[in-house]
């Protein structure tokens, strides 16, 4: 066949068609070429086929088969599909599959190629594989990041949108109990926490709808979630840390959700324990009320260390005391009343508290079987009780103080399910260590502050007695510790018709100052039965404090009042003053301090009230009250203070008088304050004849 | 809390006579420094005491007992203690509790 005639129908084929003769020049060029190659038909016919579309490294290799194939019109291309690279006029190159057929006409052998574009084939085919390579990566991949993810500690999980765990790595199948994946995948999602107890940090309880993994899948960003898991089975305990992610498919929409499960365990028993003994310590420093300080101890302890926490103190005959029991439920503190009623007060020392109180050891029961329910209850009612508290583990540890067991810290625990253990026993001895001290040192607190209180009000009249025309009212302020017994004093009593009010300041504080003082009031009571005057009674007393070795000094202001005169004396005392019509005035004369010197004299002055008018006595605790830089209160500002109230009743004075000295002070109290506020009201209607004395006799 | 309550005792001691001058507050705080002070300048051999109070800006009770019991002592152990007199207000101190007429001040009593 002649390709001459059929040139005119593969010009125009669908395919590109080109001819060259035996020297590679380009014979016919169809119109599907000439778009291939954006070379027409002019431009392409007469020039070479390899300088036209073949690319440079491929044409000594065309030349040399080309010449082969122009001897004898064979050659290892012909009449099959090639895949070979074509080049544009602007050296682009493109693939091409090139069917080439050699026909031999009669001036040689030429030669036709059939050329397929096939780019698109090409690209397709790059994609496949670039795909299949992919996926051998990250089949690879997958199968490295099992591994990497069964190697953790940390347990993961992956939760399906139905809740179903569809993974687990070694970890976290090991926490759930479950032998393999398919074990899993096949376990009601609920049904998997339902052998725990479950709660939050606050001790809330976490169901399955708190989970981070369940939270995420209903599209909600959780923070980690710390949970605290009792195994009901084992009673061990875990502190885990959840923190769940999504996985989102290419359309964002929530494929899976990973929960990462963190044990931290010891690090959150750790840190729990650290807590609780500084908050512990504060506790127990906050208070010197030992009882109290006790329940707060006690209510610390639950339900982050136990859920019940009791405290008993014992006496030394083993006679117990309950002082504090805790649970974070009240109606189970009402449970824990109601036992209460059932233990003996009398310890046992064979068992329990009593066993503890004995052997000052500590006692753990990691576990309570019901037969010990049983051998301990009392009655029917006693057992159905200490069934219903369902104990679990109970451990007992001594409060003791220099080797003397003063009373034991109960720990329990029960619908935790947490079993106790030896590191527990080493905590809670470490909480009792405090305890005890704190219990001893309130107790020694408690007996000085008693003695203090009693003491104190041994010094001061228990209230002051109704004086016939007049209204009186004290302050008494002691500076320093409740355990610390002030040196200030102060009393009104009736000696005859007249009555007497004495005010001082016995130099020193504590015990010594009280038995100074008290030697100050019982001497000027009995130096008043037999000489009233105010100068005579602060003689007697400077003479009785001057046999004292210990040089006891003390300030008084003796004060003698019938009806509405008044006689007075001052023994190195603040003078006494008047508020009246003329506004605020000292009255008295200056006399020698009590016990101090040997040259002494206590001038007397005397003076006549008019209804209406007022007294105050102060010690000088009132104006050495210090303010800011260091400034005393002084007798100016308590002048100013008591004008202002001049005409109020005692009382009113006296709070208006607290409340400036309150305002201006800075800083503790430094020293005692007394005050003694007398309003005459004028003389009473009915004088009662005045009994004429034998002391009265002597005195005027 | 108050700060420490600011007082300060300059002692030296000069051919048998030691000068403790006061500086601040002398009260039931203070007053054992100054019992102190004394007791150290006794050791080292003086004869007399001689406190300054001219700078004593505050005298408490605790502060008055002391001079009273450094007076009984000077008399019962042959030492002899002289005090210089205070300004207002520590001076109402001694004067109201007759400490003026029994303290062995020297000088002569400024002008009231």
């Amino acid at each position: 066949m002649d390709i001459g005639d059929a040139h005119g129908i593969l010009n125009v084929a669908q395919s590109t068609f080109i001819s060259i003769n035996g020297d590679g020049v380009i014979v016919f060029w169809n119109i599907r070429a000439e778009e291939m190659f954006g070379l027409s038909r002019e431009q392409a016919i007469g020039r070479s086929l390899a300088e036209t579309i073949i690319p440079q490294r491929y044409r000594d290799a065309h030349r040399v088969g080309l010449r082969s194939a122009a001897q004898t019109g064979e050659g290892p291309v012909f009449n099959q599909r090639l895949e070979l690279a074509a080049m544009r006029p602007d050296g682009s190159e493109f693939p091409i599959e090139i069917t080439i057929s050699a026909l031999e006409q009669k001036d040689g052998w030429t030669f036709h190629a059939f050329i397929l574009d096939i780019s698109e084939r090409h690209a397709e085919r790059a994609r496949e594989e670039q795909v299949g390579e992919l996926q051998v990566a990250l089949r690879g991949t997958e199968e490295r990041l099992a591994v990497i993810v069964n190697t953790l500690a940390e347990a993961v999980t992956i939760r399906a949108p139905d809740d179903r765990l569809i993974y687990a790595n070694r970890a976290a199948l090991d926490r759930l109990g479950m032998s393999s994946i398919e074990e899993l995948r096949e376990a009601d999602p609920a049904a998997l926490m339902a052998p725990y107890e479950t709660v939050g940090e606050d001790g809330r309880e976490i169901r399955m709808e708190d989970l981070p993994s369940v939270r995420v899948l209903r599209g909600e960003e959780p923070e980690p979630l710390m949970l605290h898991a009792v195994d009901r089975r084992t009673g061990e305990e875990q502190w885990t840390l959840l923190k769940a992610t999504a996985v989102r498919d290419a359309q964002g929409a929530i494929e899976a959700a990973v929960t990462i499960i963190e044990d931290v365990t010891t690090a959150q028993r750790t840190s729990l324990r650290a807590e609780f003994l500084a908050r512990a310590g504060q506790v127990l420093a906050s208070s010197l009320d030992y009882q109290q300080t006790l329940r707060n101890v006690a209510g610390l302890a639950v339900p982050q260390i136990a859920d019940w926490c009791g405290v008993d103190l014992f006496d030394e005959e083993g006679g117990r005391e309950p002082v504090a029991v805790a649970h974070v439920d009240p109606d189970r503190l009402e449970m824990a009343r109601q036992l209460r009623t059932y233990e003996p007060e009398q310890l046992d020392p064979e068992q329990g508290l009593g066993r503890v109180w004995r052997t000052g050891n500590p006692e753990l029961y990691s576990d309570i079987p019901d037969e010990l329910l049983v051998g301990a209850a009392v009655d029917e009612v006693h057992l159905e009780l200490l069934r219903a508290v369902g104990m679990r583990s109970v451990l007992i540890v001594p409060l003791k103080v220099r080797g003397r067991t003063i009373g034991a810290l109960t720990l329990v625990t029960a619908d935790s399910r947490r079993v106790l253990d030896a590191d527990d026993v080493e905590f809670a001895a470490q909480i009792a260590d405090r305890a005890a001290l704190a219990v001893e040192s309130a107790r020694l607190y408690r007996g000085r502050a008693e003695i203090a209180r009693t003491l104190q009000s041994s010094l001061l009249p228990e209230a002051l007695p109704e004086v016939p025309g007049w209204e009186i009212a004290a302050l008494y302020r002691p500076a320093g510790q409740e355990s610390e017994v002030g040196g200030d004093f102060y009393d009104v009593w009736q000696v005859g018709s007249d009555w007497l009010m004495m005010i001082g300041d016995v130099t020193g504080k504590g015990v010594g100052a009280a038995t100074v003082t008290s030697l100050v009031r019982h001497t000027a009571w009995a130096a008043a039965e037999f000489d009233a005057r105010p100068a005579e009674i602060l003689a007697r007393v400077d003479a009785a404090l001057k046999r004292r070795p210990s040089l006891p000094v003390c300030t008084a202001l003796s004060l003698r009042i019938s009806v509405a005169q008044g006689t007075l004396a001052c023994g190195g005392h603040p003078r006494l003053l008047h508020l009246g019509e003329g506004g605020v005035r000292e009255i008295g004369r200056h006399g020698t301090l009590l016990g101090a010197f040997p040259r002494v004299s206590w001038p007397e002055a005397t003076f006549t009230m008019n209804p209406g008018e007022t007294l105050v006595a102060i010690t000088d605790g009132v104006t050495d009250t210090v303010g800011a830089d260091n400034e005393r209160f002084g007798n100016e500002r308590l002048q100013e203070t008591l004008a202002r109230a001049r005409g109020e009743s005692p009382e009113a004075i006296r709070e208006h008088l607290l409340e400036a000295l309150q305002g201006f002070q800075v800083g503790a109290q430094a020293d005692d304050t007394a005050v003694v506020i007398m309003r005459f009201t004028g003389a009473p209607s009915e004088q009662p004849a005045p009994p004429r004395t034998f002391v009265d006799n002597l005195g005027v | 809390m108050l700060d420490a309550t600011p007082f300060e005792i300059a002692s030296e001691l000069d051919a048998g006579t030691a000068r403790l001058s006061l500086l601040g507050e002398l009260d039931l705080a203070t007053a054992p420094q100054l019992e102190q002070s004394v007791g150290e300048a006794l050791a080292q051999g003086a004869g007399e005491i001689l406190i300054d109070l001219s700078r004593l800006s505050f005298i408490d009770s605790s502060g008055l007992r002391l001079f009273i019991l450094l007076n009984d002592r000077a008399g019962t152990d042959g030492w002899r203690l002289a005090l210089t007199r205070p300004p207002e207000p520590s001076r109402a101190v001694f004067q109201i509790t007759g400490a003026e007429e029994n303290l062995p001040f020297i000088g002569e009593p400024p002008a009231a």
